[in-house]
């Protein structure tokens, strides 16, 4: 996720300087390349906010500059922050967003027997002890995770890739309609739109790809290290599981005799 | 040019909040235009300009009290209020910050995303403790990703978050026609990747459940904040898992199905060699839709010939005709 170049409105980026500030005076030194990428912006932006900042002059009843900080060798400095040296309260939306994806995420821990569902417990009841009142909206928003078949497979295949273990797949190429023999280096388990996938380097196929865990039918933890290529690029989930390209086209699938129901849109590629 | 008058306007709104931060007093309008650069001089401009900002900094949720400056004095001040604004102490453990890190990565969406990310910045800068975590190399594990494509979903979040009613044009299942409704949401759920909305829907005066990518058109708030009563024990994720419950597969089919095809049907029917055909299997299966199975046997072609029932192997040579025509 490069941060790229893009307007930003006044509110956001007072929002922006509002956690820029304490971020550093919590520190006293911090990296500038650093912390831009934490901010998701560039180190020119990161400069002209610090700049924003030290700007600031208050005329009355006498002129004094609140915030005094430096910035030199690539390393930034707090020395006076005033009134602005902690955090913002979190808004209802910030607090439930997270609160919200944090139960996704013990709903998932849960299933793979992962060792961060501590770690999740934890930070949902410090954060909802912070939050106070914003964070009481959350609980109207709710994701459930059902994988009846995955849940055992998610298991195994999170223990493959703690121990950073190859693993040998069955499964069922839906397309196709068959089942594949492969070897897969495991990468990472990925869960978006409520489908549980393996990302991994398939050794057959010498390539990154992505197995749906409900269409897996069975899999052997070999005894062999899995050797990712440091070529393998993860997939870009972020933009969607399947994005769309220039080469896509829109198909409108109707039918006339399915008097019940809407036209159907797919994307399909190519 | 629009650069720059943006920053001169951030530079306007955190010399505010610095000012007013560390004031007890109440300041009025007079007081912080003389304290902050930037407003004009002409008196009707400059109060346009101060409503404006007093409303972007609420926005951000800036708690900007109202006051009478002193008791001598008829204008009205602002503060803000130390207690109000800060984030209270919070120290997280390496491992937790790892977690917050992946957290603020799983919003998909417009909507959320952007505040996932701003609730992570306030805690990691609320805690010196949350250095060297995931960012740069999350831990191994389980990497979730929300997505919300429906273009409902952001004003039925606002909705449910501050309790107003909404009314939106909905297609239900199996109907061509649009309906108008009004719902009094009481949750919003994401299900096997689906995102629905339970509340109650005031013209059938019952609970009902809603799927968002069946919402056309705009959802609209019809109601003021707060009028919206969620009944004790309301549960909104089991009224869609309930909604949801995948329907019984209560017909059976028998196909004949050639012995090097269709994995799927061999691996999840009951297969019998057919004797007097060979290289084909004969298939009993379960399934719910006839329609719907229809137009999944017909994917298989050739491959497949629908023995029983009649009406099955009608719906199939349908769709195959209509692939055709």
């Amino acid at each position: 996720m490069s941060p790229q170049p893009r307007m930003v409105t006044s509110a956001e980026r007072l929002r922006r300087l509002l956690a820029l500030v304490p971020y550093v005076a919590a520190r006293r030194v911090v990296g500038l390349a650093e912390t831009a990428a934490t901010f998701g912006m560039t180190e020119r932006e990161l400069i002209d906010d610090l700049n924003l900042a030290w700007c600031v002059e208050l005329r009355a009843p006498e002129p004094y500059c609140p915030i005094d900080l430096s910035y030199e060798d690539g390393e930034i400095s707090i020395s006076q922050a005033e009134s602005i040296a902690r955090p913002l309260r979190l808004a209802a939306d910030e607090a439930s967003a997270l609160l919200i994806a944090l139960r996704m995420l013990a709903e998932v821990a849960s299933f793979g027997q992962h060792q961060d569902g501590d770690a999740i417990a934890r930070l949902i009841a410090k954060i909802e002890d912070a939050a106070g009142t914003a964070g009481a909206a959350s609980s109207q928003v709710s994701v459930q995770i059902e994988h009846p078949n995955a849940r055992g497979m998610a298991a195994t295949l999170s223990a493959a890739l703690s121990a950073g273990q190859r693993v040998h797949l069955r499964h069922y190429a839906w397309r196709r309609d068959e089942a594949t023999e492969r070897d897969v280096d495991p990468m990472r388990l990925l869960v978006v739109d409520g489908q549980t996938y393996l990302e991994g380097w398939c050794r057959r196929a010498e390539g990154v790809r992505l197995f749906r865990l409900d269409r897996v039918l069975s899999v052997d933890v070999l005894d062999v290290p899995a050797e990712v290529p440091d070529t393998a690029e993860p997939v870009d989930v972020d933009a969607g599981l399947f994005t769309a390209s220039p080469s896509d086209v829109l198909v409108e699938l109707s039918s006339a005799r399915r008097r019940a129901g809407s036209p159907r849109t797919t994307r399909a590629s190519r | 040019m629009e650069v720059a008058l943006s920053k001169r306007r951030t530079e306007r709104l955190l010399s505010i909040v610095v000012l007013l931060l560390s004031s007890r007093r109440y300041l009025t309008a007079e007081q912080i235009r003389a304290a902050v650069s930037g407003y004009p001089e002409e008196q009707e401009s400059f109060k346009r300009m101060f409503e404006r900002d007093k409303e972007e900094l609420r926005d951000l949720g800036i708690p900007l009290e109202t006051g009478r400056a002193s008791q001598f004095d008829d204008d009205l001040g602002y503060r803000i209020s130390r207690q109000d604004y800060e984030l209270p102490e919070i120290h997280l453990e390496p491992d937790e910050a790892a977690v917050l890190g992946i957290a603020s990565r799983v919003w998909q969406s417009a909507e959320l995303a952007g505040a996932a990310t701003g609730a992570a910045l306030k805690l990691r800068a609320a805690s010196r403790e949350a250095d060297g975590d995931g960012t740069a190399s999350p831990p191994p594990g389980i990497q979730p990703r929300l997505t919300t494509q429906e273009p409902a979903f952001g004003l039925l979040w606002e909705a449910v978050r501050d309790r107003r009613p909404v009314t939106f044009d909905y297609r239900a299942i199996g109907r061509s026609e649009v309906t108008k409704r009004t719902l009094e949401p009481w949750g919003v759920v994401n299900r096997r990747g689906h995102w629905y909305v339970a509340g109650h829907d005031r013209a059938r005066d019952a609970p009902r459940v809603f799927r968002l990518s069946r919402i056309t058109g705009p959802v609209k708030l019809a109601g003021p904040p707060g009028s919206v009563k969620v009944p004790e024990g309301a549960d909104a994720r089991k009224m869609v898992k309930d909604w949801d419950r995948p329907q019984a597969r209560d017909h059976t089919a028998t196909l004949r199905v050639r012995a090097d095809a269709g994995f799927a049907l061999h691996r999840w029917g009951t297969v019998t060699s057919d004797a007097a055909n060979p290289g084909w299997d004969r298939i009993t299966i379960d399934y719910s839709d006839p329609e719907w199975y229809a137009r999944y046997l017909a994917w298989f072609g050739p491959d497949v010939v629908v023995l029983d029932p009649p009406e099955l192997r009608e719906a199939v040579i349908r769709q195959l005709k209509g692939a055709l025509a």
